[in-house]
């Protein structure tokens, strides 16, 4: 039998669908995730060969409408009014049909070829809605396939549907025409008449009280809504920072000793140097990301498809409506404590694209898990009593800057619509092990992809600048990066830390927060003990928290600055957004060190 | 008796009758089920207050205030 011609596949559904699991349930592990060339909205797409059929299966973005006024919209509406394909799949919500089924027939106006994926089918008999599909699909003429995309039930049936209808000609039922504006849009009311007239008889809810509501009860009630959210947001701490604190020590490690190994193989010192700085720091400081990313992908998963994201957001909007943002925005701003890398991914759990700008651009505020060292190594110096109240001090600022920027940049941002929030809360559903594993795995392998590279380039350029001129010692004060450092430390006088040393460890602090400890050490020649007698040499303690402050502040790490491109999809962010931050330190520090020295310190 | 989203009470069911947003969120309102004939029922506050969480076409939808009293509603008259 010859092979047959390819077929192209375009998967739509309204959010919470089961789009996501019939994806992963199709295309197996030949799904890839990406960005939409020049969007800022997650594409997939993977493929499958059936019957000597292949099958390209793209993703589009989860809409209720294809109507293009948000970004994820008009990737949909552009992707199904350019790009070749044969079959559009759409996943319904069989609970939802009513609302589900506004979307086929905007589908059905673009006079495309659809096939129905009814969905859920188990949870709306429990829910007591009862469902004759055989006169459903009478009443629409659109082929319908009965699917569970949890389980994978049916997707044969699925796959020989598609390759029938591939085939067949495509025919506009004619109910349709009835629906249709003069610009061949779908007249919304007239699309609920015909449900009503139609096909009411063939769906009938017999329940009105829901398992859902009733959780809501408990979930948003005035008394227990925010003991448990407060519970959640600490488990999701704890799984995610404290899991990964280990793993991502132990990857540092072995890096650490290839970087030693190197030392023993004799080889001239700048290729020693290139190997163990370069290559092999390089490559670990990529990869002691990736346990913290997925287990932060995995517990975003896991909020999103449980139902719960929905309602955290309606618990902490009324102060975020304050910041002229929604609710949307806390749950990537407060998982920056742990990293702001993986969280400039996350928030595309942000619809509105205005909203995630500006929490892509504030993020960095939010004081990571990297910068504490810093903290720890200056506020117990020169702190000692209070370094646990300079520590706490420090995060609140972060967190106060962060509002304060989200509130000028929401000023800034205009939108044409009215910024407030509309939001699906969907069911309380066990989410799938399964999917939420794949949902973090795929982030996580985009990641390295994607930031690997630049964390990679930063690094060499880092290197580059702390080993030549050939001979000198790695970052010293004779390298280019030593003789960088004095350069700029003019700037940092008024703010209190002139040493050129603190200059050389705020630029590796740009490759990765973590050195900049390590890099003092380096550069005063002593370990980590004896950093604790040299520091006070060159810094006095007003000097030093001005510092703090700074490191809170100031430019974001490679990785990040790398997410922000990725993103925001503009080059303009990603050059204001270090550029601004620098500003905000330079002020902040500049403010700490003279109001202190005002009431007397030093 | 005509009002709005905003002024029904618990578990009262009513009709939308006519959206007064902005053309791109009454679009996104429609999307999402809300469209003027619907049959629709306030379920309950969030704890502030500050968003309503209703139900149409068997979906959960939560609005702020400031959409919610753009939306005109009927309720139908129980009395007699």
């Amino acid at each position: 039998m010859n092979r047959n011609e390819d077929i192209n596949v375009v998967l739509v559904g309204n959010p919470n669908t089961g789009k996501t699991s019939l994806l992963n349930a199709l295309t197996g592990m030949s799904l890839h995730v990406g960005n939409w060339p020049g969007k800022t909205v997650e594409k997939k797409a993977g493929n499958i060969t059936y019957k000597n059929t292949k099958f390209t299966i793209v993703d589009l973005p989860g809409t209720y409408s294809i109507t293009p006024y948000s970004e994820e919209e008009k990737v949909s509406h552009d992707y199904l009014m350019n790009q070749i394909h044969d079959v559009i799949v759409q996943t319904i919500d069989v609970n939802a049909l009513e609302r589900n089924l506004l979307m086929t027939m905007e589908l059905l106006a673009l006079g495309k070829k659809i096939i129905l994926a009814f969905n859920f089918n188990l949870e709306a008999q429990r829910r007591g809605i009862r469902i004759d599909v055989p006169e459903i699909h009478e009443v629409l003429q659109i082929p319908i396939v009965v699917i569970e995309a949890n389980k994978g039930e049916n997707k044969e049936e699925l796959l020989d549907e598609i390759l029938r209808v591939a085939q067949e000609e495509f025919e506009v039922p004619s109910y349709l025409k009835e629906m249709l504006k003069e610009n061949n849009e779908i007249h919304h009311d007239k699309s609920i008449e015909f449900f009503k007239e139609k096909l009411k008889p063939y769906y009938l809810i017999e329940k009105t009280i829901q398992r859902t509501e009733r959780i809501d009860g408990i979930i948003l009630n005035k008394y227990t809504a925010f003991p448990i959210f407060f519970a959640v947001i600490f488990l999701m701490f704890q799984v995610t920072f404290t899991l990964s604190g280990p793993m991502i020590s132990a990857i540092r490690y072995i890096f650490d000793l290839m970087g030693v190994g190197i030392g023993f193989l004799k080889l001239p010192g700048l290729l020693t140097s290139f190997l163990s700085e370069e290559l092999i720091g390089g490559l670990g400081s990529v990869l002691s990301f990736t346990p913290l990313i997925f287990l932060l992908f995995l517990m975003i998963a896991l909020l999103e498809d449980s139902g719960y994201l929905g309602r955290t957001v309606i618990l902490v909007d009324p102060f975020f409506e304050k910041l002229g943002i929604t609710g949307r925005t806390f749950i990537p701003m407060i998982l920056g404590f742990g990293c702001n890398v993986p969280v400039i991914m996350a928030t595309r759990t942000i619809k509105d694209r205005r909203e995630r700008m500006i929490a892509i651009l504030t993020n960095s505020f939010i004081s990571c898990g990297a910068r504490l060292p810093v903290y720890l190594l200056f506020a117990g110096l020169f702190f000692s009593k209070y370094a646990g109240y300079i520590v706490m001090f420090l995060y609140i600022t972060g967190i106060l800057i962060a509002f304060i920027a989200s509130l000028i940049l929401s000023k800034l941002l205009k939108n044409q619509t009215q910024n407030s929030l509309i939001i699906e809360l969907p069911p309380y559903r066990k989410p799938s092990v399964k999917n939420i594993l794949k949902h973090a795995w795929y982030h996580t392998k985009e990641f390295i992809k994607k930031a690997g590279t630049i964390i990679f380039c930063s690094v060499l350029v880092v290197w580059v600048l702390a080993s030549l001129p050939a001979g000198v010692d790695y970052g010293s004060a004779e390298s280019l990066l030593g003789h960088l450092g004095y350069l700029i430390s003019s700037l940092f006088i008024p703010l209190g830390f002139g040493h050129w040393t603190f200059s050389v460890a705020l630029i590796f602090g740009i490759a990765s927060k973590e050195i900049i400890v390590g890099t003092l050490g380096t550069l005063y020649g002593v370990g980590q003990d004896a950093l604790i007698s040299d520091i006070p040499m060159h810094i006095t303690p007003l000097g030093a928290l001005s510092f703090m402050f700074f490191v809170l502040l100031y430019i974001p790490c490679m990785a990040t600055i790398a997410m922000i491109r990725q993103e925001s999809g503009s080059w303009k962010y990603t050059v204001f957004q270090p550029l601004a931050t620098i500003v905000v330190a330079w002020i902040v520090s500049f403010f700490v060190y003279h109001m202190g020295h005002l009431f007397g310190f030093n | 008796m005509i009002t709005t989203l905003n002024l029904i009470s618990t578990e009262e069911a009513a009709i939308i009758q006519e959206i007064t947003t902005d053309h791109v969120t009454k679009e996104r309102l429609e999307s999402l089920g809300l469209i003027s004939g619907v049959d629709i029922v306030f379920v309950r506050k969030s704890p502030f207050g500050t968003t309503r969480i209703y139900k149409c076409l068997n979906t959960l939808v939560a609005l702020r205030n400031d959409i919610a009293e753009k939306i005109r509603v009927e309720v139908p008259d129980e009395s007699k």
